[in-house]
């Protein structure tokens, strides 16, 4: 349904997204990860078409997504931004948004009135936006992507700064998009996000996909090894050195610092071994953590850092 | 009280930082008082317009349309009107298009008719577009229609006998007729001398002050009259700006934060309006170094003045102490304050002299700081102490602080 | 057709919102109607230029030429109160001592005390001051024409004068017929300013907010395009521009008989005045990331602009060199036509100089808003 082929665009010496290929079928959720400065508001903005100068293609069932702009009649964009008007209520903000899409007026009516009852907002249709709670600005700034029956929707980090209720009513209606074969891009920080909403996730960082595929895929990218994080009083020198031999035999060293390191391990079983050697070495270890194969620590291996970096 | 002074420091490090606005906002009062000054500041003694363009059309061209037009040549005069000399149908175009304040028409005939002392009207035409300076035009012809009616009635006869003669060809003029006439003329101008050299009755014009009133304005003080209403009216848009971080800072919780520190509510809330009045003092201070430098202003005696702008920084920042603990939002802040300001101007003098204003509005003007402060300022001008209006300003500021301080209070703790 | 239904309905939208502000009648109407009450009033009969200009006669004189001279001061435009001590409040005074009688009777001269207040209408007392010159001269003229003969008798039967010269004025042919009142002349300078204000404020707030929230941006996730966009802000402000003329130029006709002249084109006067306006207005909003700013921007260049084009004063009183710089002010082009459909019933010939030079200034200022336009900051 969509095609991405080698999009690249820069800002100066900063490359946002450097040969970004991506592929995305009717009905298909993909989320998007990557930490700040990864390249995916700029993604967002290219496909949204308000981001120009880029190099590569996009299309769209064939046919180049900036081809015209009745293109945008297929797409819908829902921005971090709570881009709509404050002094009008939620359902005259739904019909001046859906009005500049080739909607007809009366089924745009009914379908605003629809839009409130999914986004639970229905007993607040006509008070101005500004008396609502961040959860609800978030709720209504989804539904205005959405009133046209986009093909395609983009939301760009759609869930920040909001509570856990809110949260899942708007994880509830993507899933719910999805379902009804609309295809979706969102991009967010939150892995449990994605996790449970998405049927196909894409790690991006300096503006390429790192990794895509779906949870268990993505997993199986880390080799099913756990992640053994030990923290205390060692340099990163002498740690490195204490587990030198024991390397490349189902251990790998991922990272190390002064008093912080990290081990994935194919067999817990070898623990007690890196822990004697440590011993041995005098290096003070003060807590141990092993953490299972996760999206997180797929993260974590590809990117070399937290998502939150 | 270390805290106090954090915030107040911090705050008018902001402001000053981004001083933009503030720059705007000294500017605009400036600018306006410089303009006007140079618009109404009488020209020179006893001429307070420009020079006033007249065209004449002399359809007569005779020896009493030559006086007439003559008469606009005198010396007073000619800085008065600046004459354009043309005809009907020029003149008329000209008038269309509202080229000159007016146009005087001389009729045909009018020496003549002026010698048989038949009536003659001198025509004016007004352009409508202008409110004064074709009344002037109208008036002055009246005063020179009268002269012409008395000396043509003095010298009816001898004019008449004139007249007569000028009917006659030049072979058969009776020349040794002219002597007589003339001779009668000249009794006729030694009798009216006695009254007409001194004349008998002139004016003598003085100008006068009634008890208590301002002096007049001059070219050196138009200035000094403009410059404190425009000042006081730019210094509310100022104090208003720097205090409506009261409302953004609520808005965007880093009034929250603030109050999670040991900072006290009334300290944030004394260092608020402390630094409106810091700010208020300084833009006053700008203006009138300004005003001093430039417009050379001399506000009287200087600590006098100082008082009254300390008093009126108060005062404004203690309005908008209370203003901004009784409005809900930044939003509804800005929407109400500029229609605030604008009226307390319009009635309280800023935009017009309140000497010329309609009663009522010079009556709702005691409620504004802008009367009192102008009024304090002109009496400074004359080196008067301005009692009543520091105690008003000061008295109603104090009110106004005491009702604004729980009311923030009250907001604060929300 | 789509776009064009794009267009109308953001503008539509934006003028939604400005109309439901509740203060946006107290800049459209009460302020500016407040304006024209004060102004209107001041111009059409305050002590500035009052219709009648009063002088108090303190009449000494024991004989009988005080009340003989009083008589030929008397005329519509001047009201003469006659008592016999000076009082001490007025704005005009003449003293008549007590022996003026005797003085003219026994062909003294003399000179009568006239004072005039400092702060009083100058005008007024220039009109009381010349009609005491013409009463002298009306005075003279007959004790001439009685010319050697005993004064004494002078007031039992004397020769009358007669106004043989008379002045009579009217304003030029096919252009008012009544005169103008101070409304005709406050109403469009007012409605010239506060477009000015309202347009430039209103108009370069709401832009530079649209775009801080991204609600320009996402204008733009739909079909409509950039152009599109920015022609939909113009519009708004051009049409806000034009209703608040159309609602004080109504209240104008209903309540002050205002006379505009050919009222069509005073309208397209003010219409391509508004499109330049609001071409300033969006390029001042995409140009300021502050509020205050624009406030301040906006309130120094409506002010300068309405100063200089004559919306607070007849341009008529303002020094040459000025009414020069004038012409820098789109104001001054504005009051230019507006003043010649108004006063002189010109038509669309005469406005048409004027015309063009906003039009140009329009078409030059949409080019650069449209450059600045900006869809983030």
């Amino acid at each position: 349904m969509l095609e991405i082929k080698n999009l690249t665009k820069s800002y100066g010496d900063v490359v946002a997204l450097d040969r970004f290929s991506l592929d995305l079928k009717k009905g298909e959720v993909l989320g998007l990860l990557g930490p700040n400065g990864a390249g995916k508001t700029t993604l967002i903005s290219i496909l949204a078409g308000t981001v120009r100068d880029f190099t590569g293609t996009v299309t769209f069932e064939g046919r180049s997504l900036f081809a015209d702009r009745s293109m945008k009649n297929r797409l819908g964009v829902v921005p971090q931004d709570m881009a709509f008007y404050d002094d009008l209520n939620a359902m005259d903000n739904l019909l001046f948004w859906g009005g500049l899409y080739d909607v007809p007026r009366a089924d745009l009516k009914r379908r605003a009135a629809e839009l409130l009852e999914v986004v639970e907002l229905s007993d607040r249709a006509k008070e101005p936006v500004k008396n609502f709670s961040g959860g609800m600005k978030r709720r209504l700034n989804t539904a205005i992507g959405l009133l046209h029956k986009p093909d395609l929707l983009l939301l760009d980090e759609p869930t920040v700064g909001i509570d856990v209720q809110a949260k899942v009513s708007i994880l509830d209606i993507i899933r719910s998009v999805g379902a009804a074969g609309t295809a979706v891009i969102f991009t967010t920080h939150q892995l449990a996000e994605v996790e449970g909403t998405c049927s196909r996730i894409a790690i991006m960082d300096h503006g390429r996909i790192l990794a895509q595929g779906t949870l268990d895929a993505l997993i199986r990218i880390v080799g099913e090894k756990d992640i053994v994080e030990f923290t205390g009083e060692f340099a990163a020198a002498a740690f490195s050195e204490a587990l030198q031999d024991l390397a490349g035999d189902g251990l790998e060293l991922l990272s190390v610092a002064d008093g912080l390191a990290s081990l994935a391990v194919a067999d817990t079983g070898r623990i007690p071994k890196v822990m004697d050697r440590l011993f041995q070495r005098k290096l003070a270890v003060t807590d141990m953590k092993i953490k299972t194969p996760s999206l997180e620590t797929v993260f974590l291996k590809l990117t070399g850092r937290s998502l939150r970096d | 009280m270390r805290r106090f002074f954090l915030v107040l420091a911090n705050d008018i490090r902001r402001h000053l930082r981004s001083p933009w606005t503030l720059l705007i906002f000294i500017a605009i009062p400036l600018f306006m008082t410089a303009l006007i000054g140079i618009i109404f500041a009488p020209r020179s003694e006893g001429n307070e317009l420009p020079s006033i363009p007249v065209l004449v059309v002399d359809n007569d061209k005779g020896l009493g349309s030559k006086l007439l037009v003559g008469a606009f040549d005198a010396d007073q005069l000619k800085k008065m009107f600046q004459v354009t000399l043309t005809d009907q149908a020029d003149g008329d175009k000209r008038m269309a298009k509202g080229k000159a304040s007016a146009m005087v028409v001389i009729p045909k005939g009018f020496t003549l008719d002026l010698l048989e002392a038949k009536p003659v009207t001198l025509l004016v035409v007004k352009n409508p577009a202008e409110q004064f300076l074709p009344d002037v035009v109208e008036e002055f012809m009246k005063t020179i229609a009268v002269m012409l009616s008395g000396a043509v009635q003095a010298f009816a006869e001898e004019v008449k006998g004139l007249r007569a003669m000028l009917n006659l060809k030049l072979d058969s003029f009776p020349w040794e007729r002219l002597a007589p006439e003339f001779g009668k003329a000249q009794k006729k101008v030694v009798a009216a001398a006695k009254f007409l050299d001194p004349l008998l009755i002139r004016l003598k014009t003085e100008e006068t002050r009634a008890a208590g009133a301002r002096p007049p304005v001059t070219a050196y003080s138009i200035f000094a009259v403009i410059l404190p209403g425009m000042a006081i009216m730019f210094l509310l848009f100022i104090v208003q700006t720097v205090m409506r971080d009261l409302l953004s800072d609520r808005e965007d919780g880093k009034l929250r934060r603030m109050l999670t520190t040991p900072l006290r509510p009334l300290e944030l809330i004394g260092a608020r309006i402390a630094g409106g009045w810091i700010m208020g003092l300084l833009v006053l201070a700008v203006m009138v170094a300004v005003g001093t430098l430039v417009f050379r202003v001399a506000w009287g005696p200087f600590g006098y003045f100082l008082l009254l702008a300390a008093v009126a920084a108060f005062w404004t920042a203690a309005f908008f102490a209370l203003f901004h603990a009784l409005v809900r939002s930044r939003n509804q802040a800005g929407a109400l304050g500029a229609p605030i300001i604008l009226a307390f101007s319009l009635f309280g003098g800023s935009m017009m002299n309140p000497e010329v204003m309609p009663k009522a509005f010079k009556a709702v003007g005691i409620v504004t700081p802008n009367r009192w402060f102008i009024d304090g300022a002109a009496l400074v001008r004359e080196g008067r102490f301005p009692v009543l209006s520091l105690v008003v300003l000061f008295a109603s500021g104090l009110v106004l602080l005491a009702l604004a301080v729980p009311a923030l209070r009250r907001r604060a703790s929300v | 057709m789509r776009t064009l239904r794009r267009i109308l309905h953001v503008t539509a939208n934006d003028l939604r919102i400005m109309v439901g502000d509740k203060v946006f009648f107290f800049w459209t109407l009460a302020f500016p109607v407040l304006f024209i009450v004060l102004f209107g009033l001041v111009f059409k009969a305050g002590a500035s230029a009052p219709d009648v200009a009063e002088v108090v006669v303190v009449n000494q004189d024991q004989g009988r030429w005080g009340a003989y001279f009083i008589d030929k001061i008397k005329t519509p435009g001047v009201a003469v109160t006659v008592t016999d001590k000076e009082p001490e409040a007025y704005n005009r005074l003449l003293v008549l001592p007590p022996d003026f009688s005797a003085r003219i009777e026994a062909r003294r001269d003399q000179a009568l005390a006239f004072k005039k207040r400092e702060n009083a209408s100058a005008r007024a007392a220039a009109r009381v001051e010349t009609r005491l010159y013409q009463a002298i001269a009306r005075t003279l003229s007959e004790l001439i024409l009685y010319g050697d003969g005993d004064l004494t008798k002078f007031l039992d039967g004397h020769p009358e004068f007669r106004d043989i010269v008379l002045v009579e004025s009217r304003f030029p042919p096919k252009t008012v017929s009544v005169v103008p009142s101070g409304f005709d002349h406050t109403i469009p300078g007012t409605t010239i300013q506060f477009i000015m204000m309202m347009v430039m404020i209103y108009g370069g707030i709401s832009v530079m907010e649209d775009r801080k929230k991204g609600i320009l941006g996402r204008l733009l996730f739909s079909p409509l395009s950039p152009g599109g966009l920015f022609r939909a802000k113009l519009l708004g402000r051009w049409l806000m521009g034009l209703l608040q003329a159309l609602m004080l130029f109504a209240i104008g006709k209903i309540f002050f008989r205002l006379n505009l002249g050919n009222v069509p084109l005073a309208l397209l006067v003010i219409a391509v005045f508004a499109l330049a306006m609001s071409a300033l207005s969006v390029f001042i909003g995409s140009l300021c990331t502050k509020e205050d700013l624009i406030i301040g921007l906006s309130v120094l260049l409506a002010n300068l602009f309405a100063a200089l084009g004559g919306c607070w004063w007849p341009n008529e009183i303002v020094p040459p060199a000025v009414r020069t710089v004038a012409r820098i002010s789109p104001a001054y082009w504005a009051m230019d036509a507006l003043h010649k459909l108004t006063f002189f019933r010109g038509g669309f010939a005469d406005i048409a100089p004027a015309l063009a030079v906003l039009g140009t200034l329009a078409i030059v200022l949409t080019a650069v808003a449209g450059k600045a336009f900006r869809i983030r900051d």
